[in-house]
């Protein structure tokens, strides 16, 4: 018989990929690293495992227990000195226009952010659905003008 | 429509990037990360908070003390036992039990011992 802590370590040596690039596309204050970012994860998902139904995948679940964790620090820190995200060595290489893109991304105000980074995680309407809270049709909509005021931003 | 391609293929490989990201580090480190976030948000257990992780040096200090203050005494000893022999020398003090054993501290310490 399994433990909860089992258990829950097998779960995030499963989607630890996942957990990692949420926290590193966030950009938070220099005093923050990813792996702070990372830690405060891991410690919101064993706060909720206890109450996690299973209504939805556990990647969905953990992709909306970091992104809320993410969003959460990201407004915590919002006073502080937020340093480039090509400073940090531990993203994503920063060729094409990663940087760029993200940096786009950042100035969105929720749960357009989510949408489109749940999107680009290749999420499916019904499982952005149940990340965000809105219906399939809200996503659906939100997804197309966020794209669309998004292209319009990178043109530019 | 250029425009709208080219931008197509940016968000392609924006999400592309994404999804390829990696956690950097091993399965060790992983395992002790879960096992200190687990440790950390367990009621009843005190730790270090996150941004704290990296002040080791109270912990330690603590260990400290409370070493100096107990294997003088010898760890585990009954000194319940009646004490049979005391011999002061300057602030060290020595002294021996019913039960046999014969351990030494400073007079602080003895004074603790036997209130």
């Amino acid at each position: 018989m399994e433990t909860d802590e089992q258990i829950f370590t097998k779960m995030i040596q499963q989607h630890r990929n996942l957990i990692w690039s949420v926290c590193s596309s966030y950009r938070l204050s220099a005093a923050w690293t990813t792996e702070d970012a990372f830690h405060e994860v891991l410690c919101d998902l064993w706060r909720g495992f206890g109450s996690f139904d299973h209504r939805c995948s556990e990647r969905t679940w953990i992709f909306r227990v970091a992104t809320n964790t993410m969003i959460s620090l990201t407004r915590k820190t919002s006073n502080q000195p937020a340093p480039r995200l090509t400073d940090s060595p531990d993203r994503p290489d920063p060729s094409d226009n990663y940087d760029h893109l993200t940096e786009l991304i950042d100035t969105f105000p929720e749960p357009d952010r989510t949408v489109i980074k749940a999107h680009a995680q290749g999420f499916s309407y019904k499982e952005t659905a149940q990340i965000t809270g809105l219906t399939v049709a809200a996503v659906s909509m939100r997804l197309t003008r966020a794209l669309r005021k998004l292209r319009k931003q990178y043109n530019q | 429509m250029k425009d709208m391609h080219d931008f197509d293929q940016q968000i392609k490989a924006y999400s592309e990037k994404l999804k390829a990201t990696r956690y950097p580090y091993g399965d060790a480190e992983l395992n002790r990360e879960i096992r200190r976030a687990v440790w950390n948000t367990t009621p009843g257990t005190i730790g270090p908070t996150p941004k704290a992780r990296h002040r080791w040096w109270p912990y330690a200090a603590a260990a400290a003390c409370l070493a100096a203050l107990i294997l003088p005494l010898g760890l585990g000893s009954n000194h319940s036992a009646p004490i049979k022999n005391i011999n002061i020398d300057g602030e060290q003090v020595y002294f021996a039990c019913n039960n046999g054993c014969s351990p030494e501290g400073t007079i602080e310490t003895f004074k603790t011992l036997i209130r």
